[in-house]
């Protein structure tokens, strides 16, 4: 055992000399390139191989996660036919009540629906796309029926829409309950619009809902378009202003209706 | 030697593997150093008075210098001395022998 461990202990003292040496005088290093040759097509074949298998282990993977997705999309499909075999009847039960009622069917007209594609650039205004024609003023809406904006310029198939948060939006509004004219509502850019010309007599609570009212710029009474948010009342000014709170992040709508004029 | 032969194939292997294969598969974001592993392995598990450990440490360390960029042989005279340590340490303390 001692004279092992002395061959061993000479071996390493031989060893560290030639690092030593070979740091002055690189002869070593020809032995890494032949190694490193050597060995270069196993590995150049090992690397190409797993790389290969990793792609198709990923591929795998990937699949295995749109599987999902798709039992997912499944599931959401059967109950949205569920949602609408539910529409479809009452959309018959509404019909046999208006027939019964008297109310003419065709006064009604069904709202165009759009899509949004894009928005444009350093504008509050939204790109739509749409599959029948709309004209210019017409009302755009959530799916919920809450005002966005208006179409600006209609095209064939896609328009731009003005949306209600534009600097260049303002058009008279109402207080639902109460038919009369309260106020001009305006973009201010940002997601908050500004209610202006508020009378001061006008008895106007937080909270209050916000509506159109039909006239040049809107040709439909009583859309919704948000709440009373914040009331500012002046000493000095004739008027009071108030915020509207709309709750609607623009920058996420996909979907939208267009109300035909 | 038939058997130190095959023990360098095996280093050799491991290192070329190490070096192409094992690191496309990380582990926990890390990719482990199966030679050094199999150095550790194989010192704990050799007899007691078998040298075969640090000669397969001596061949690791020779591969780990084929494929490093340090001055050739720095890996190498690490692993032998860490081999010997280890090789005193388990000797003394840990003492378990399945590989003859």
């Amino acid at each position: 055992m001692r004279k092992k461990r002395n061959v061993f202990v000479w071996a390493i003292t031989i060893l560290t000399l030639l690092i030593v040496v070979s740091l002055f005088f690189p002869f070593l290093s020809g032995v890494r390139e032949v190694g490193r040759a050597v060995t270069s097509p196993l590995q150049g074949v090992l690397l190409s191989a797993t790389v290969e298998l990793k792609n198709r282990v990923e591929v795998f993977q990937s699949a295995e996660e749109v599987r999902n997705e798709l039992e997912k999309l499944r599931g959401i499909e059967k109950r949205l036919q569920v949602a609408l075999t539910e529409k479809e009847e009452l959309k018959k039960e509404n019909t046999a009540l208006k027939e019964a009622l008297g109310v003419d069917l065709h006064q009604e007209k069904e709202p165009i629906f759009a899509k949004v594609t894009g928005r444009e650039l350093g504008k509050d205004r939204v790109i739509i796309h749409h599959t029948e024609k709309v004209s210019e003023g017409s009302l755009v809406m959530t799916p919920e029926g809450q005002l966005v904006g208006v179409i600006d310029s209609p095209g064939e198939r896609s328009s731009s829409v003005r949306l209600l948060t534009s600097k260049e939006s303002s058009f008279e509004v109402a207080i639902q309950s109460k038919n009369d004219p309260i106020g001009v509502l305006r973009g201010t850019g940002e997601r908050e619009l500004l209610l202006d010309l508020l009378p001061k007599d006008k008895d106007i609570k937080r909270g209050d809902r916000v509506v159109s009212l039909a006239g040049e710029k809107v040709p439909i009474d009583g859309v919704f378009i948000g709440r009373v948010a914040e009331l500012k009342e002046s000493d000095v000014e004739a008027f009071n202003t108030a915020k509207v709170w709309q709750g609607i992040d623009h920058r996420r709508l996909t979907y939208v209706f267009v109300a035909k004029k | 030697m038939t058997k130190y032969i095959f023990l360098f194939l095996l280093v050799s292997m491991i290192a070329v593997l190490q070096s192409s294969v094992f690191a496309l598969f990380p582990l926990w974001g890390l990719v482990p150093n199966y030679l050094i592993i199999f150095v550790i392995l194989y010192l704990l598990l050799e007899k007691e008075r078998s040298s075969e450990g640090v000669f397969v440490a001596g061949f690791s360390g020779l591969w780990f210098d084929v494929f490093a960029s340090t001055p050739f042989g720095v890996y190498t005279l690490c692993f032998l001395v860490g081999a010997y340590v280890l090789k005193l340490t388990f000797n003394r303390y840990v003492g378990v022998s399945i590989v003859s």
